[in-house]
């Protein structure tokens, strides 16, 4: 006879607590990550030649230079923003730039040819994410 | 039994929806838009594009080489139908705006250099040199020392070209294409809403100074807060007074001009009016904002060196506030 709902047998066997309390830590573990690594994905990226050449978290405060083979650039990453501090280029847009903190702005430095933008991420609170185009 | 595992299911189903949910947030590129981007025309050249992926490149990278080849050689200018075409056009400008711009003055910006890695203040005598090369529209022939500079009206002489190529694709619904200081919207955007441009703010590079919403257009603007030198405790940017030789002095600190897509050759009537504007300054600025039936092809968004915003009629313009 087919009880149906009105089984007597319980809920949950004794495998089943295990399995959720396995896969709650999975999900725990998987976000911790996605956290520790990429502050819920912002990081910087800078490229040279078209070629990502540094992924910076800006989570961390920091200090860099590009590095060896690269020009002569430093980046500062402070309070979730990075800006360009100091540039061997000829017209210091880069500085002026100013810093940045989401997607829908780059800074790019002409002469160098280095271009730095943070990974896009939809952030509703911010008016600016829905921008199409800066001038 | 048989609940169990339906609800188990719909327990696998909803985290792996979620998770995609997440992981797409993460991303922030939607699968249906495109990117892609290069160094041309002197400037960092984007492009997005959405449900189908746009080429650009092809058009933008030829144009660039022949602006190249007219650079290092007049001549080559002469012998290419595309550059011919932009003075022709720039030549029209000339005859509708005035004279104020003018791509023959080349000799005059290389001897500034104010982009170069040696910009300098030339002696007076050498700045007159410069000026007795500038050739006036329509631009007929070229003096001996004549050296082009397309400047005012490459980047916008662009936009017209890759519409022209969009026009052509089917494919192509809904193109951004940034050229630096223009850039074309084009198409209707997927979801409905119109265009947002950001335009820069001249004083404070942490803020805009407002937002441009518009259907299909092309933009511009012109100012001279990014690209300059300071000598002696003066600053010099790097658009030219052609009456004096010497860079610009103007009360006005940024010019936007927009055109809506469908104003013929709307991308370079945009380049050369932000600039344009730019130049005349405040005193002149109303015959421009004003859309009477000479000036209606453009809107203008100008900002002063206090802060005072200009807007024309009839322009979606939202001024930048403190809480976004």
């Amino acid at each position: 006879m087919d009880k149906g709902l009105l089984s007597d047998r319980p809920l949950l066997n004794r495998y089943d607590p295990m399995i959720i309390l396995l896969l709650l830590s999975l999900a725990l573990t998987a976000l911790l990550l996605m956290w520790h690594y990429g502050n819920f994905g912002v990081n910087a990226e800078i490229y040279y030649n078209g070629e990502l050449i540094k992924t910076v978290p800006l989570k961390t405060d920091s200090l860099s230079e590009l590095g060896e083979g690269y020009p002569n650039m430093t980046y500062m990453v402070s309070e979730g923003r990075i800006r360009v501090i100091s540039s061997d280029c000829r017209d210091k847009v880069c500085i002026r730039s100013g810093t940045i903190r989401s997607s829908y702005k780059t800074i790019v430095c002409l002469p160098n040819r280095v271009v730095i933008k943070v990974e896009q991420i939809r952030e509703n609170n911010d008016n600016d994410n829905d921008i199409d185009v800066i001038l | 039994m048989k609940i169990r595992k339906i609800g188990a299911l719909v327990i696998i189903l909803a985290s792996a929806y979620l998770f995609g949910l997440r992981m797409n947030h993460l991303s922030g590129v939607s699968p249906k838009t495109y990117f892609s981007e290069g160094f041309y025309l002197d400037t960092y050249v984007t492009a997005a594009s959405y449900k189908n992926e746009t080429d650009i490149f092809n058009a933008v990278s030829f144009l660039d080489n022949e602006f190249q080849a007219a650079y290092s050689n007049k001549a080559n200018a002469l012998s290419s139908d595309i550059l011919l075409d932009c003075i022709s056009k720039t030549a029209a400008l000339n005859e509708k705006y005035g004279d104020g711009i003018n791509i023959t003055c080349g000799e005059l910006t290389a001897l500034w250099g104010i982009s170069t890695d040696n910009p300098r203040v030339p002696a007076q005598g050498e700045i007159l040199s410069a000026l007795e090369s500038i050739v006036a529209p329509p631009y007929a022939e070229f003096g001996e020392n004549t050296r082009l500079d397309f400047g005012a009206v490459a980047k916008g002489y662009a936009c017209d070209y890759v519409l022209a190529d969009l026009e052509k694709d089917e494919q192509a619904v809904c193109v951004v294409a940034s050229m630096g200081s223009s850039a074309l919207l084009y198409g209707e955007k997927p979801d409905g809403k119109p265009f947002k441009s950001a335009i820069k703010n001249p004083a404070d590079p942490e803020i805009f100074l407002g937002y441009v919403y518009t259907q299909a257009a092309f933009i511009s603007t012109t100012g001279g807060y990014e690209r300059f030198f300071e000598y002696d405790g003066v600053k010099y940017e790097h658009i030219f007074d052609l009456n004096t030789g010497r860079p610009i002095e103007t009360d006005l600190s940024s010019v936007t001009a927009v055109v809506p897509i469908g104003v013929e050759n709307g991308g370079i009537l945009s380049d050369f009016i932000a600039t344009l504007v730019y130049m005349e300054g405040v005193e002149n600025l109303g015959k421009y904002l004003d859309n009477d039936d000479f000036y209606d092809d453009f809107y203008i968004v100008a900002a002063d060196i206090n802060g005072q915003i200009y807007v024309s009629a009839g322009l979606d313009f939202e001024a930048f506030t403190d809480d976004g």
